[in-house]
């Protein structure tokens, strides 16, 4: 008898235990993974002051429920993947891979681009399509039917209307529960907005005026980039529009371009692609449009001895450029010019060289950005 | 490295061209089968651009020719089906892809030189391609585990000329690559369906017409028998 109950026991356990295994049949009742916020907003209003530069002026309200849209996978057509997926805080807000996987696992054209200092921008993505402002931009990646396929906007309300957490969040950002497209993009506007980086060694020096932030390397690696006018495409001060200057280059990747870039959507030559910003670079690989180049070492080198000739290739990567900067240095700093004024130049750098140009370029991390929990996922808690 | 693997190559295809016989005569073999050899052969030819489009969808061709003409057919396809259930909340979510490409024709051939031959033909072909992506999420108030299905399903026909060159490397082996000026009809429909939002399931209807020409940047290895 003792034996029969605990044979029973056991059986109608493992019955229970099998159940509680099993996954939510379709039409069951589930959870929502409800967003973690703190009980007073983060300053993201402060933080996005630090862009002296920036076009929005952000609260702290409309960042808040910004921040919640932008890690809310609900704004992609099957609920599978969120701006976030693709801009991660500890990647630079890039995602570490060539090409990001969109809400049907199929792998988007181009690389994912980091997000830093948007506030202060006027051109997004590669090809600089949206120029019309960040408000603009933001649903774009919504509707684009690789990434998050939501054609219909009113849809994107419709399902955030459905969910409990967001009236609230609408209330205090705008004044009212209801949920508007205009509304959406002006509160992912401001969280963007406010992903500010300011706060790296470069930076520092910048305010301090002291070099004694940069190690040797990093020092000479700063000099290098200065001498090799590198400056002309990435612009390094903060208080200049944004970090990057935003130019539109054709940096010699190809021949012959399987992507032409800006090309396509009109007024740019073939192989023109969006400059992108230099900070948080090391933490933003693989580089280029395509991802082509896994390390900061391979687009040093890209620089250095790689570049192709193309009828578009930027004026400041041929030898009409490494003539420019001969004339401004002293004769024994001379780069040696192989070919005509109109050949990508060849920097002929130094192993040493190359490493300091490296290193300078990691100094320009901020860990404090990467780190901030105003930025950070709050539905992975 | 590839500049040694190149050499081998050339080396290895001058000795297969000599140790041929050298009398060609097509009838004597009518039938050939071929494969779609460009990604291979890629790697080693070309060697700073690999920026050459893979145009056509066919992997597998097969001629029967006789007295220098006869039919030629062609066959391609692609499946993929993959899934992904996390546990860690994310939704689970499975894809299935499938695509068919089919072609048929006649084609008449010409000598050029003794290795050399052109042909010119005429295709009719019919593809057809499905992509389905179903997710399992949370949606809704109250909140609810429910399928979106979300995808696309279509085909299309058309018909047009070809022109193709042909090297022999020996009686029973050669490549050819060939160019299309082909006039496509294709329908497309996409389809959304979120059970929790029913007002928002779409069924998008695209009707092409296009005139697709393809340069011969495709190489197949041939087999005749």
């Amino acid at each position: 008898m003792k034996g029969k109950i605990i044979i029973s026991t056991a059986i109608v356990s493992i019955a229970l235990l099998m159940a509680s295994c099993k996954k939510d049949a379709p039409g069951g009742q589930a959870e929502y993974k409800q967003p973690q916020l703190p009980a007073t907003s983060y300053d993201y209003a402060a933080l996005s002051k630090r862009l002296p530069a920036n076009l929005i002026n952000v609260t702290n309200d409309k960042a808040t429920l910004g921040r919640v849209l932008f890690y809310d996978k609900t704004l992609s057509v099957n609920n599978f993947i969120a701006c976030g997926s693709c801009h991660v805080q500890q990647m630079g807000f890039a995602d570490g891979r060539q090409f990001s996987e969109g809400f049907e696992l199929l792998n988007t054209p181009r690389n994912s681009p980091a997000i830093i200092n948007a506030g202060a921008m006027r051109k997004y993505f590669w090809d600089a399509r949206a120029s019309t402002g960040l408000k603009d931009m933001v649903l774009m990646p919504v509707q684009n039917h690789l990434e998050m396929g939501i054609q219909n906007l009113k849809y994107v309300e419709a399902k955030l209307a459905a969910i409990p957490y967001y009236a609230p969040l609408f209330k205090k950002a705008f004044g009212s529960e209801e949920v508007t497209e205009s509304k959406v993009r002006e509160a992912l506007a401001n969280f963007l907005a406010s992903v500010v980086t300011a706060d790296n060694k470069f930076d520092k020096w910048s305010n301090s005026g002291q070099t004694t932030h940069f190690t040797a390397l990093e020092k000479q690696g700063l000099e290098l980039f200065n001498s090799l006018h590198c400056r002309n495409c990435h612009n390094l001060e903060i208080s200049n529009t944004s970090w990057s200057s935003e130019r539109m280059a054709n940096i010699g990747l190809d021949m012959e371009y399987k992507d032409n870039g800006a090309f396509d959507v009109g007024g740019w030559g073939k192989g023109v692609f969006k400059t992108p910003s230099l900070r948080n670079i090391a933490l933003s690989a693989p580089y280029m449009h395509d991802g082509r180049f896994n390390t900061l070492e391979e687009v040093v080198d890209h620089y250095n001895s790689g570049i192709v000739k193309h009828s578009n290739l930027d004026w400041s990567l041929t030898n009409a450029n490494l003539e420019y900067m001969n004339s401004q240095l002293p004769t024994d700093k001379h780069r040696s010019i192989i070919g005509s004024s109109n050949d990508p130049a060849k920097l002929s750098l130094t192993d040493n060289e190359k490493t300091a140009l490296v290193a300078f370029l990691k100094s320009l991390t901020d860990y404090s950005m990467i780190s901030n929990p105003a930025y950070s996922d709050p539905f992975n808690y | 490295m590839k500049k040694l693997v190149v050499f081998i190559f050339s080396l290895s295809f001058c000795l297969s061209i000599n140790a041929q016989d050298t009398s060609f005569n097509s009838s004597a073999y009518p039938h050939q089968l071929g494969m779609n050899s460009t990604e291979f052969i890629k790697q080693f030819l070309i060697l700073n651009n690999n920026n050459l489009p893979n145009n056509t969808p066919y992997l597998l061709t097969y001629k029967y020719i006789t007295d220098g003409s006869g039919l030629r057919m062609g066959l391609g396809g692609t499946m993929t089906n993959s899934s992904r259930n996390p546990n860690n909340g994310t939704p689970s979510i499975s894809t299935q892809g499938l695509t068919i490409n089919c072609r048929i024709g006649i084609e008449s051939q010409y000598a050029l030189s003794k290795r050399w031959l052109y042909y010119v033909g005429f295709d009719a072909f019919y593809d057809y391609n499905l992509s389905r992506t179903k997710t399992a999420t949370v949606s809704g108030f109250p909140p609810k585990t429910t399928e979106i299905t979300t995808g696309t399903e279509g085909f299309g026909v058309g018909a047009g000329p070809v022109l193709g060159i042909e090297f022999k490397l020996g009686k029973r082996i050669s490549f050819n690559a060939e160019s299309t000026a082909y006039y496509r009809y294709s329908e497309t429909r996409g389809s959304q369906n979120n059970p929790q939002f029913p007002q928002f399931n779409s069924n998008d209807f695209i009707a092409r017409n296009a005139l697709g020409i393809t340069i011969p940047t495709n190489l197949f290895f041939v087999i005749h028998f």
